[in-house]
């Protein structure tokens, strides 16, 4: 069956130009300075780095990165997953063709050898996860205030990190939203995580009001972190990417999103040049106030790793915008 | 240099040297590395049992859940049934149906069948290398084969010659007036040698040309056993091929699907995406049942006709062994004979 989404993914087949992509979007991710409200910089490197050739020890032919995006597709982050899942059952049997030569047979599962050999000694890898923190008990209030982490490998390619810090005033501990494990640690129900989760991929604004829905739940904050588009000449962007692609023609671009909605924040600011206005519109805002929700202003911002790109030419860019964004610069 | 010393130096045989016992030790030895090669296959029977086990009940969630969406069920028909199918999904059971995200869901199962699949993949490349040691075992024990051949026929020159060469002596001394003679004794002393000697080849000969028939009959049962690891291989290599690219299609499916797959207007999506994972996992069963049949079929009477051939190499061992002794009690009974023969005469010259 030809697959309509086949053309999204572009297959690097050989290792030389796959080590190269991996290097590059390595070292950006490396430079990027990534704070917590992002996916975990060692666990995303951890994965990356056991996609190139010379971890895998040529095991896998091609590599394939998403199109639009320019980062390695969900197939294989989950390939690495699955691989160090069976890395600790697979190795006792491979350990007699450790240093294996001859038939090519053997030669693979030297390769596999070492290859499962090194993953075993992985800490952690890119995952979806949903996990959720106990922060503190406000007393005046009885609220109850959590954190919900959510890492997530969006399918538009991009890997994101939800962060939604919230309170619940009614039935602390008990049947709501978020209840207690045998552990006493909280534990998001079935219906909030399937919330956060359908949500994730929305904006946060929506995110933002959705949740503020429920009338036991008191949202503070919704920060959506998300890595990539990864850019270079060899992809197929959305629109609004094309002319930061063509500054990525001799380089790389990785593109660092951020953006919060708050109930905290006082003011919106918009500085991320492909989000310059609020989802909602402000009377809809009001509209929303009106109807005891509670208000939020909107945080948007980019930021940006450059390999082998000007500087001068992204702000010259930028400056189209108006934004004044951060630059990292990955230098040779 | 005497006249067998010559000819003996002809006769160099190959490899190191043979006897009764090392010829046991060998086949011995032999016969325990092809116990190894079987208890590989064995081994491989049980995870092939355990990847069935495993494959079966993905394909049982997969096929249930994709049957359920393709009735085309409203949310509001869902009723008790939901809790069933939902279990089948990692970490579903007793949820209720809207609580959790379908695209989570997908992507869960995706990832367990991802693994099953990779899992048959290691699988199959320790069958391929399985089959690998047993082509090396083959190669090995061909060249002991041609050896044996070589030094049977070597064996067989020596004890032609050396008789040939007895029957002269022995005419010879036939031919002697005065047996007291020391040119008579002489002669007399060669023919023993050559005698001794022509034991000691015969007797090779009949260790070469048995090393030779009972290494060729392992060698039959090791390419029996290669066979059978042959037919896996290949089975397994190409299931896992289509199972891995349906699994592509899935993932590719499962995009499609996307962050729209909470929305029940896309339900005929998400079944496609179900049936190709169902198809991906279906592949990978199929090959698991077949050779699981397969191995059971061959299996057991590969290891029957093993054990035949063992008791057989048993009663071909104690046949040697008994002609050995015999061919000793020969050697011996001639030398009491002889004996004998010295101390009879011995005491009639004192009286």
């Amino acid at each position: 069956m030809h697959s309509p989404f086949a053309e999204n993914r572009i297959r690097i087949s050989d290792p030389d130009a796959a080590e190269q992509y991996l290097e590059d979007l390595a070292l950006c991710l490396e430079q990027a300075r990534l704070n917590d409200v992002y996916p975990k910089t060692e666990a995303m490197l951890s994965s990356i780095d056991m996609m190139a050739p010379s971890m895998h020890c040529n095991l896998y032919p091609t590599l394939t990165v998403h199109a639009a995006t320019g980062l390695p597709t969900y197939k294989e982050f989950v390939r690495v997953a699955a691989d160090k899942s069976l890395a600790e059952a697979e190795l006792p049997s491979l350990q007699k063709w450790k240093g294996a030569t001859g038939a090519d047979i053997y030669d693979v599962l030297a390769r596999k050898y070492r290859y499962y050999t090194t993953l075993l000694h992985v800490e952690e890898l890119m995952e979806e996860s949903g996990k959720i923190y106990f922060r503190k008990i406000d007393k005046a209030t009885s609220t109850a205030l959590f954190r919900i982490v959510l890492d997530r490998i969006s399918l538009t390619g991009t890997l994101e990190r939800l962060t939604v810090c919230l309170g619940q005033q009614k039935n602390i501990w008990g049947k709501s939203a978020v209840t207690r494990d045998d552990m006493d640690a909280a534990k998001m129900s079935e219906s909030l995580q399937g919330m956060v989760y359908r949500m994730a991929a929305q904006d946060v604004e929506m995110i933002f009001i959705r949740l503020g829905e429920d009338p036991d739940l008191c949202v503070e904050t919704v920060t959506k972190g998300t890595i990539g588009p990864f850019l270079t000449s060899k992809l197929c962007p959305a629109p609004a990417f094309l002319p930061l692609q063509q500054l990525a023609k001799e380089g790389a671009i990785l593109n660092l999103s951020l953006s919060t909605a708050s109930s905290a924040q006082p003011t919106d600011v918009f500085n991320d040049p492909y989000q310059l206005t609020p989802q909602f519109s402000q009377a809809a805002r009001i509209e929303m106030a009106q109807r005891q929700m509670v208000s939020y202003r909107v945080m948007t911002d980019r930021k940006f790793v450059l390999r082998g790109v000007s500087r001068d030419a992204l702000i010259k860019h930028l400056s189209e915008f108006g934004t004044t964004n951060i630059i990292y610069e990955v230098r040779p | 240099m005497t006249v067998q010393e010559v000819v003996s130096k002809k006769y160099s045989y190959k490899g190191e040297p043979i006897s009764v016992r090392s010829l046991e030790t060998e086949i011995s030895s032999e016969r325990e590395r092809q116990n190894v090669n079987v208890g590989k296959l064995t081994a491989l029977r049980a995870k092939n049992d355990e990847l069935h086990k495993n494959l079966t009940e993905e394909i049982k969630k997969l096929r249930k859940v994709s049957d359920f969406f393709s009735r085309g069920e409203t949310k509001g028909a869902f009723g008790t049934r939901i809790k069933e199918i939902l279990s089948y999904f990692p970490g579903m059971r007793n949820a209720f149906f809207t609580k959790r995200s379908i695209e989570e869901l997908l992507k869960q199962q995706y990832e367990i069948s991802a693994k099953r699949v990779k899992e048959a993949a290691d699988y199959s490349d320790r069958l391929k290398a399985a089959e690998q040691d047993l082509f090396l075992e083959i190669e090995r024990l061909n060249v002991k084969i041609i050896e044996s051949a070589e030094n049977e026929q070597i064996a067989a020159n020596a004890v032609i010659e050396f008789s040939a060469l007895l029957e002269e002596k022995r005419a010879a001394l036939k031919a002697f007036e005065n047996k007291g003679d020391v040119a008579y004794r002489q002669l007399q002393a060669e023919a023993d040698e050559l005698n001794r000697t022509l034991s000691e080849h015969s007797t090779l000969l009949e260790l070469y040309a048995s090393a030779e028939d009972r290494l060729a009959r392992l060698k039959e049962n090791t390419g029996r056993v290669q066979e059978t690891m042959t037919n896996l291989f290949t089975d397994i290599r190409k299931y896992v091929i289509v199972a891995s690219e349906k699994l592509d299609d899935a993932v590719a499916q499962i995009q499609a699907v996307g962050t729209a797959a909470d929305a029940s207007i896309v339900l005929v999506d998400m079944k496609t995406s179900l049936d190709v994972m169902t198809r991906s996992m279906n592949e990978t069963t199929q090959f698991v049942s077949e050779t699981q049949l397969y191995l059971r079929e061959h299996l057991d009477s590969l290891l029957g006709d093993l054990e035949v051939y063992d008791s057989e190499t048993q009663k071909m061992l104690q046949v040697n062994l008994e002609r050995s002794r015999n061919l000793e009690n020969v050697a011996i009974g001639r030398a009491i004979e002889r004996a004998r023969e010295l101390k009879g005469q011995k005491e009639g010259a004192a009286l």
